[in-house]
Formats: structure tokens, C-alpha cells, sequence
């Protein structure tokens, strides 16, 4: 029988889980330590996932699309490295291009104008209506 | 009465109603997008708060929340594309009439009985919450650990998913409540040395990770589609005298379905529009006529999900238990507002209770008085290409989580969240338990060690009065319920091909058709 292998991770997620929890206080049963209530919800979670491992069918996953993943966390990581290097304008500047590339279509000279539109209104938005203490462009 | 004038007083003032102003529009304009729901237009816009006085940035959150769920049944009614779950079922006959060229009608009679189910549902929060606040005054630890409980099961068994895989999704978010400091003996936990884990994750980037860049990366695929372009005028807009009375009572009878599913933890907007379309196909004289562009299809679904809307806010405010992720998301506000919900609010701070239940009423009527002249800029809204709304999106949530603390730390934890919760909903597992899951667990684990030191280590402490004996043989009945699963989902099932079925037959009867107005109008 195929096996829906998504259940082991979950399952190895909650093993670290109980493993790190083993660590915290124990206390006593009219002082529950901080332990207990990691321990009872990392427990679930591994009986939970290998039962569902052992006896439920494959499911059929939506289908990955691996360009659209690669861009958009491509376009988050690039923020966060960049934000407090170069400065707001640029970093959401290159992070809007890098997302718009995990889709086929349009084109990019539009785009670009937009992205620096849409960069300076944020900037505008956070640095003078909500006081972001984020510089526009700093040289690295 | 002289509360209601003393929220009259709070919701009228100037500040508040701009807040709620903006908090209709811009929750419309996102909540239009279809696939972005109110949970991910609250998580958006939540920072944009941060910077006003408590009850002004609620009154706006409260804003944002209902303009979303107006704007999603937008996207479903033009696109046959739900922008919630609860605006599915108006996709059945809103998508059918817009097909036929009724898409102005539709879009008015969705935004008159989303004011009709609104109003209505004010009216039972107003007169229930003091009821429940007085029945939550009596609650003590025992009590609130076997309604949280309740609140995990009923989350996790009701709806289409699989139950173990909601369990599971509850179980990982209450375990990601625990990270940081515990609050009786100072352990870190799950903090590994990092000093920006010592006070816990943050809700805005679990949250935005969770329905917002999950969200995008599965929609992505759609951005090149073309979407089918309406125009709209007011006159093409107006029901005719037929197609008002066919509509007056399905809308009171969906508000009542909205009033009872929306308090209730696990069922809320999305149950209540299921029932009532159900029970409007069922008591209606022309049942063939629905799947088909039948109104009644619309506007009760419609009433409904305002209605359960505004009484899901009953357990939240009045004992702190959200029903839905929603709610969980607004509870999350609230305390990052430096209110605690719960039975004290209504007499600890009776202005902010009020006047949120005052601009409730007022938010539902600016969503009539802008909604309707704005139903043009909506349908302009969507013919925006996706492709150059999420880049703008992605930007807002990283801007959004970078601003909670000036760091970028909250934007990592935002993208670790969303790549896993990527990986978790293409096999099927849904976020919505999660997050209702790390919102209650540190009230959870909170009344579950003061149970046990008032019970001085007794396990039957924890159902040893009458209010958690009901909620444990309640939670029980709902785990004995997941074994007549099978039945119950064949059952769910029979309904919605059935739908389904007439909906296609009805779209391809008006494609060979004509496209001219029926004799409704």
C-alpha cells in the first residue's frame, strides 16, 4: 500500500520535539513543571502520525510548482539580507522582480516602473505614517 | 440602552469612523482578491494599526474583517472563484446570474443581505454576549481548560478534512505556542540560545506565513488566466419587485442560520452558508431553479455568513475562545492592543466593548453606503492582473512582520512558516487548525497548571463542576461523531456534486442559450 510519507516528517518533527522537552522541568502533579504540556502535545503528534502512517491510503498532493516556491522565497530571503544593507527602496525593488519571475508571463521594463512606484508609496506609507525607522537607500 | 449610547458616542467619533472607513475599504479591495481571505487581509493590515489608540485599531481591524468577507463573494459571484471558504456556496448561483448577465443584481442583493445578516447578528451579540459574560464570570481554570479542549476537538472533527490530520495541525500549533520563557519556572523552551525566541513567536508572522505566502505560492499557477471582463451600471444593478420578494425571507432565515452556527467554536460562517442554502433549496417552490442563478441562492448564504460573522465575536470578547481562525487572529490583536478579552472586558472597559459593538453596525452600514457605488472599482479591482498583485502582496507582509519589531527576524520566522505550511496544504493538511491551536495554547497550558495546583495534583479536579462535565461529554460526543464520519461526509458529499452537477448543466444551458435578461428581472 503507497504510503503518505508527509506523516513520517510530522512524526520526526514531534520526536525532536518530545526529545528537547525531556530537558524542562518535570515538577510534581500540584506543580506542573514546564515539561508536561510539551511532552503531552509531542506525544500526540507522534501517535497521531505513525497511526495515520501505518493505516491511511496515499493521498494524491497538489502539484509542486518548484518555480513558483524558488521565487517567492527567493524574493523573501533577498529581503531579509538586504532591508537593513541597501536600504528599503532598492531591496523591495529587486524582492518584487524576483517574485514576479516565479510566473511566465508580462514583461519586465513595465514592471520595473511599477515596482519603484510601488516601493516609494511603501516607504512613504511605513516611514511617515507609521514612523518604520527604515532609511530609503543606505550604501552598504 | 445607555450602553449602546455610550458606544454610540465611541464609534462616532471622528477617528473611529475613519478607522472603520478605511478598515471596510481596504478589507474590500483585499478581500476581492480572490484566494486572499479575511484571515490574511487581517494579518496584512494589522501593522497598520499598531500606531493608533487600541479601540480605533480594533474598530478598524473589526472593518477590514467584514469589508474581506463582503469583497470575497465579488470574486466568487464574477469568477467562480471563492475568495473563503464561506463565499463558496454563493459561487453555485452568483456565478450562474452574472453568466446570464445579472452579475450587477447579484453583487447588490450580496451586499443588501450582508447589511440584513450583519444587523441581525449585531442585534443577538449585543442582547447574548452580557448572558454569556455572566455564565463566564463563574468560569475558573477547570472550566476554561475543558472549553479550550472542546474548542481544539470541535475544531479539528468538523468541516471536509481528515480529523487526524487536524489533531495534528492543533497538536504543532499548540506546540509552537510554548516556545519562549514559561511564565512559572523561567525554563526556555525551544528557544536554543536565540534571544529573539525568548518571548515566543509572534502571531502577525505565523499567521502571514500560514494564509498569506502559502497562499501565494499556490496561486501562482493561476496568474496568466484570463479573466472575463463585466461591466456594470447602477440601473443593471436594481433587482425587480419579484426578485426582492424572493429574497426577503431566505435572508431572515439565513441570518437565523448565521446567528446559531457563528457562536459555536468549529462551525461558524462556513457551516451556517452551507445549511442555509441547503434549507432555502429545501423549502423553496422552484428548487431546479437553484445552481441555475436562483437569488435566494445568493442573498441567504449571503445574510448568513454577515450574520455568523458578527455572533462569532460572542465567544471571542465574552470568554476569549475563538470559534475561528479569524477569531483567533482578532484575539491575537487584541492582546497585541494590550486588551485581554474575556468576561472582564464588558465591565473593566464597557467603551471599547461597546463602541465595537456600535461600529460593528456602523461598519456594516458604510459597506452599504460605499459598497454600492464602488461596485464598479470592485469588478475594475479584479481585472488587475495577479501576476502584479502578489510581488505588492509578498512586499506588504514582509514590510508588515519587519515592522512589529524593526527586524528581520519575524519576516524569517514568516518564511519558514509559509514554505512549511506550502508543503503541508498540498497534502491536504489545513492551517486554519494550527492557528487556532498556537493562539489557545497558552491559555490551555495556563489553566491546565492552575487546575492542577487548585486541585492539588487531582486529575478529577478537571471535571469536577457542572460546566466541564457538559464541555467533556461534549467533546466526547464530537470524538464519538468522528466514527460516523463516513456517513456524515458521503452525505456532505451527495449535496455538493449535486450542486455542482446543476451548476454545470446551468452554465452550459446559458452558453447555448442567450445571455440576455431573464424574466425575473
Amino acid at each position: 500500500m503507497a504510503r503518505e510519507f508527509s506523516w513520517l516528517f510530522i512524526a520526526a518533527l514531534g520526536a525532536a520535539a518530545f526529545y528537547f522537552a525531556l530537558d524542562f522541568e518535570f515538577g510534581t502533579p500540584s506543580n506542573v513543571g514546564s515539561a508536561i504540556y510539551p511532552l503531552i502535545l509531542s506525544s500526540a503528534i507522534i501517535l497521531i502520525s505513525l497511526y495515520s502512517f501505518v493505516f491511511s491510503p496515499r493521498e494524491e498532493p497538489l502539484p509542486q510548482n518548484h518555480r513558483a516556491l524558488a521565487c517567492v522565497a527567493a524574493a523573501v530571503l533577498l529581503f531579509i539580507l538586504l532591508v537593513e544593507v541597501i536600504g528599503l527602496l532598492p531591496t523591495i525593488v529587486l524582492s518584487m522582480t524576483v517574485a514576479y519571475a516565479g510566473q511566465t508571463t508580462g514583461k519586465y521594463r513595465f514592471f520595473l516602473i511599477y515596482a519603484g512606484l510601488f516601493a516609494v508609496t511603501v516607504w512613504l506609507l511605513f516611514s511617515y505614517a507609521l514612523s518604520l525607522p527604515i532609511p530609503p537607500v543606505r550604501m552598504p | 440602552m445607555e450602553n449602546l449610547l455610550i458606544g454610540l458616542s465611541t464609534a462616532l467619533m471622528a477617528q473611529n469612523l475613519l478607522a472603520c472607513l478605511a478598515g471596510v475599504f481596504l478589507g474590500t479591495a483585499i478581500g476581492v482578491i480572490p484566494g486572499i481571505g479575511a484571515m490574511a487581509a487581517i494579518s496584512l493590515l494589522m501593522p497598520l494599526t499598531f500606531a493608533m489608540d487600541p479601540t480605533t485599531g480594533i474598530v478598524m481591524l473589526a472593518g477590514v474583517y467584514y469589508g474581506a468577507e463582503y469583497g470575497g463573494s465579488t470574486a466568487s459571484i464574477l469568477l467562480n472563484l471563492p475568495g473563503t471558504p464561506s463565499n463558496a456556496i454563493t459561487c453555485l448561483d452568483g456565478y450562474p446570474m452574472a453568466q446570464k448577465g445579472q452579475a450587477g443584481t447579484a453583487l447588490f442583493m450580496t451586499t443588501i443581505a450582508s447589511f440584513v445578516g450583519g444587523s441581525i447578528g449585531i442585534l443577538v451579540l449585543s442582547l447574548l454576549t452580557p448572558v454569556i459574560v455572566k455564565v463566564g464570570m463563574a468560569f475558573g481554570p477547570a472550566e476554561y481548560f475543558a472549553i479550550i479542549v472542546f474548542c481544539f476537538v470541535a475544531v479539528s472533527t468538523i468541516g471536509g478534512a481528515d480529523p487526524k490530520k487536524n489533531f495534528v495541525m492543533v497538536a504543532i500549533g499548540a506546540l509552537m505556542g510554548t516556545v519562549g520563557l514559561d511564565i512559572y519556572d523561567g525554563a526556555e523552551r525551544y528557544s536554543f540560545g536565540s534571544h529573539h525566541l525568548i518571548d515566543g513567536l509572534s502571531l502577525v508572522p505565523v499567521a502571514m506565513g500560514l494564509f498569506g505566502l502559502s497562499e501565494i505560492i499556490l496561486s501562482i499557477r493561476h496568474g496568466s488566466e484570463k479573466r472575463p471582463h463585466h461591466k456594470i451600471n447602477f440601473a443593471s444593478m436594481l433587482p425587480s419587485a419579484r426578485q426582492w420578494k424572493r429574497s426577503f425571507w431566505p435572508m431572515l432565515r439565513g441570518a437565523a442560520s448565521g446567528c446559531f452556527f457563528g457562536p459555536l467554536p468549529g462551525t461558524g460562517p462556513s457551516v451556517a452558508t452551507i445549511l442555509s442554502y441547503a434549507n432555502e433549496k429545501k423549502l423553496s417552490r422552484h428548487p431546479e431553479e437553484f445552481g441555475r442563478g436562483a437569488i435566494e441562492g445568493v442573498a441567504a448564504p449571503e445574510a448568513a455568513n454577515n450574520a455568523a460573522v458578527q455572533t462569532a465575536f460572542v465567544p471571542t470578547l465574552a470568554l476569549a475562545i475563538p470559534g475561528t481562525p479569524t477569531m483567533a487572529i482578532m484575539i491575537g490583536a487584541l492582546m497585541i492592543h494590550g486588551i485581554i478579552p474575556g468576561p472582564q472586558l464588558m465591565s473593566a472597559e464597557p467603551q471599547l466593548f461597546w463602541g465595537l459593538v456600535a461600529s460593528f453596525w456602523i461598519g456594516n452600514l458604510l459597506l452599504l453606503v460605499i459598497n454600492i457605488p464602488l461596485i464598479g472599482l470592485w469588478v475594475s479591482f479584479l481585472n488587475v492582473p495577479y501576476r502584479l498583485l502578489y510581488p505588492a502582496i509578498i512586499i506588504l507582509i514582509c514590510v508588515g512582520c519587519f515592522s512589529l519589531k524593526n527586524s528581520v527576524f519575524d519576516v524569517a520566522v514568516m518564511l519558514v512558516v509559509g514554505i512549511a505550511s506550502y508543503g503541508l496544504r498540498r497534502h491536504g493538511f489545513l492551517p486554519a487548525p494550527l492557528l487556532i491551536g498556537f493562539v489557545l495554547s497558552p491559555m490551555l497550558e495556563e489553566n491546565f497548571r492552575r487546575a492542577m495546583i487548585m486541585g492539588r495534583g487531582e486529575v478529577e479536579f478537571l471535571a469536577s463542576s457542572p460546566i466541564s462535565i457538559t464541555a467533556w461529554l461534549l467533546t466526547l460526543a464530537m470524538l464519538l461523531s468522528v466514527l460516523y464520519r463516513r456517513q456524515m461526509q458521503k452525505l456532505f458529499m451527495k449535496f455538493i456534486t449535486r450542486a455542482g452537477r446543476d451548476n454545470t448543466s446551468a452554465a452550459s444551458g446559458a452558453a447555448t442559450t442567450d445571455t440576455t435578461r431573464t424574466p425575473d428581472q
